[in-house]
């Protein structure tokens, strides 16, 4: 009977006890036809080649052979280049950094240029240059948008602009309104999503938006953030005070009533807020109106006639809760 | 044969053979395949016969006793797996060194930076390209810059930004503005946040603190207290703008006059001051002073206020008791009403003038 090597299908890494087990079974197979022959021998082989077996199953799992060490050299050398990449590149941060505080002072101070130690004139230095100002460009563009501004983007070649206006309450950002504005032939705004109470149309006749845009922009600005700084009043009088009744508001936000309840009494008061200047979210007049006659005319309510003229509704009202003089 | 397998147990060969008339040799450590070949002299071992170098072989000649080179080769060993968890460790702190670096959203590099950055690392992949490609993203940001100059009437100078707080929903920065708007010199200090929310993306600003050019304090000292109560940054800024354009009408207006009846106006402290001087050239005594403020809110509304004094002494106004000179100021105010500040003002210098 031929015996024919243990035919290796599994990679050269496989671990050796499978083929000394394989190994193993055509030995005691073999022993089972060679017991006749000297046995003396194959006992040898036998008990050998199950102490390297042993042997192998009590070392730690290390690559040993020879390529098992170019392996590991080979995982040193990837090692060491990713460790130079990384100490490189974690350097040039802060290199494009410290540049970037030199730039900045630069720009504020108005000093002379100085050469921080950046004499030479290499590709290198120029590229950190380049890098720190993308740096500093992409920080204002940022600031630009931060601050309110209009975000113009040139669309069409030229041939018109997009821009949004932003608005903004009580250190929240709220809506951005956007409107397309052809530039040629006319400045003319094509599309837009300003609702229909802002009088857009007005303002555009009004302005100066032939040769500057922003004389249409800013008024219309004013009116959007006063409107939106009225809205967010009215939601937080009616989310924050339930216990003031919300008789009567528009759209515009242009006109707010609502009941007091007084406490002792348990008279109603009821106050009108009319916001006619557009242009402005405190109201240009307040009126009380209430079954007791003499309420209105009163020291205390009068002076809650021009608190509310000053102050935002929905924190007026949280005074007047807070001293007593209202429900 | 069999004697022959017991001496080649030792030493760097390994050879396993079955004492068996059809020799099949089992395993050869390679540098012994010569070796083999001679001890079987009668029979040359085939290829097939040779198991490839096997991990089965490693073990074997892993036993301590057997040779020289598996000692050298356990002691690289080691020391290689010694320094490869060494360098692992450096190259994760490194990586969280960088992550870290990162969190600031302007040095969190992408794109053409990304680009440059691994070019100036070693990566050298095409040096001149990636510096032209920047350069050309640099160009597109500084005609950016200038659009957005130009068309939010700010001039921003600088900006420097700071991370608070960066993870995966919140970000909270500290950002230093400053810059100018025509001639007003302006820093602004806040904290913006943005929280990824269901809604949105939701952005406040808190701390808001606001500095502006020493000479025009008093006009804003109100408004600014009202607008950094409020963290209005926004109104801030619309309010300065508007501010600044009405004093440019102021300045356009002085000027406008100034060139155009040299004789009669005269702008003592600059063309960027708020008062005008009218006089006629033969009474030097007698001067009228056009006071032109520009009154700011505390809710940021903004508001020229054009008015007429009159310095004449008290000697002139005897000679003339009627109420022409004496109620100019007033006289001043409706005329204002009717024709304007620009026409109002032109109206009494043709006075002042006495043509």
């Amino acid at each position: 009977m031929t015996l024919q090597p243990p035919k290796s299908n599994t990679s050269a890494t496989t671990s050796g006890c499978f083929h000394l087990k394989q190994r193993n079974v055509h030995y005691s197979t073999q022993h089972k036809y060679s017991q006749n022959m000297e046995v003396a021998t194959t006992k040898g082989v036998l008990s050998h080649l199950s102490r390297l077996e042993v042997q192998k199953r009590s070392l730690k799992s290390q690559p040993q052979q020879p390529g098992g060490v170019k392996a590991l050299r080979a995982t040193v050398e990837a090692l060491l280049t990713q460790r130079d990449q990384l100490r490189a590149e974690i350097q040039t941060h802060k290199n494009i950094k410290k540049l970037r505080v030199s730039m900045d002072k630069q720009c504020t101070n108005e000093e002379e240029e100085t050469e921080e130690g950046m004499d030479e004139d290499s590709e290198n230095s120029n590229l950190l240059r380049l890098m720190a100002r993308h740096t500093q460009l992409k920080d204002l563009l940022h600031a630009h948008n931060v601050v309110g501004g209009y975000n113009v983007v040139k669309t069409r070649q030229g041939k018109g602009v997009c821009v949004s206006v932003a608005t903004f309450y009580e250190g929240v950002y709220l809506n951005t309104y956007n409107l397309e504005i052809d530039v040629k032939p006319t400045v003319r705004i094509s599309r837009h999503n300003v609702p229909p109470f802002i009088p857009l149309n007005n303002l555009a006749e009004q302005s100066n938006m032939q040769t500057d845009l922003r004389t249409l922009l800013d008024p219309l600005s004013q009116h959007l953030n006063a409107f939106a700084g009225r809205q967010q009043q009215f939601k937080f009088v009616k989310e924050l005070h339930k216990s003031v009744e919300v008789m009567e508001s528009n759209v515009l936000c242009s006109l707010l009533v609502l009941k007091f309840t007084v406490p002792r009494e348990k008279t109603a008061v009821l106050c009108s807020l009319d916001y006619t200047d557009c242009t402005r979210s405190l109201p240009t007049r307040v009126h009380f109106e209430s079954d007791d006659e003499e309420l209105p005319e009163s020291p205390v309510w009068k002076t809650h006639c021009s608190f509310l003229m000053e102050t935002p509704v929905h924190k007026a009202l949280k005074t007047m809760r807070k001293t007593g003089n209202i429900v | 044969m069999c004697k022959i397998l017991n001496v080649c147990l030792f030493g760097r060969l390994t050879l396993v053979v079955h004492p068996c008339p059809d020799l099949h040799v089992l395993h050869i450590s390679k540098p012994s395949k010569s070796l083999l070949q001679i001890i079987l002299g009668d029979r040359v071992a085939q290829p097939t016969d040779v198991q490839p170098p096997h991990c089965s072989v490693a073990k074997a000649t892993l036993h301590g006793t057997t040779g020289k080179m598996s000692n050298e080769n356990t002691e690289e060993a080691a020391a290689l797996q010694a320094q490869i968890e060494h360098l692992q460790a450096e190259v994760s702190a490194l990586r969280r060194q960088q992550k870290d670096d990162q969190k600031d959203v302007t040095f969190h590099f992408r794109g053409q930076m990304q680009n440059a950055m691994l070019s100036l690392c070693g990566q050298r992949q095409g040096d001149e390209k990636v510096l032209s490609m920047l350069m050309e993203e640099v160009e597109e940001l500084e005609e950016d810059l200038k659009l957005q100059t130009q068309m939010n009437g700010i001039s921003l100078t600088g900006c420097t930004t700071k991370t608070l707080q960066s993870s995966g929903r919140k970000l909270v920065q500290q950002l230093c503005v400053s810059g100018h708007c025509s001639e007003l010199l302006f820093q602004v200090e806040f904290q913006l946040s943005e929280v990824n929310e269901a809604s949105g993306c939701v952005r406040t600003i808190s701390e808001l603190n606001v500095v502006i050019d020493a000479g025009e304090m008093q006009n804003f000292s109100s408004f600014l207290s009202g607008v950094e109560e409020s963290r209005d940054l926004l109104l801030f800024f619309r309010t300065l703008r508007s501010f600044s354009d009405r004093c440019d009408d102021r300045r356009r207006t002085f000027q406008h006059f100034q060139e155009k009846y040299p004789a009669v106006v005269s702008l003592p402290a600059g063309c960027r001051s708020e008062v005008m001087h009218l006089s006629h050239p033969e009474l030097p005594g007698c001067v009228l002073l056009v006071h032109w403020s520009v009154h700011v809110s505390r809710e940021g509304g903004v508001s020229p206020k054009v008015e007429l004094l009159t310095k004449i002494p008290e000697r002139a106004l005897q000679l003339f008791p009627s109420q022409a000179v004496g109620g100019a100021a007033e006289a001043f105010q409706s005329l204002l009403r009717i024709l304007g500040a620009e026409a109002a003002l032109e109206a009494v210098i043709m006075a002042v003038s006495l043509s």
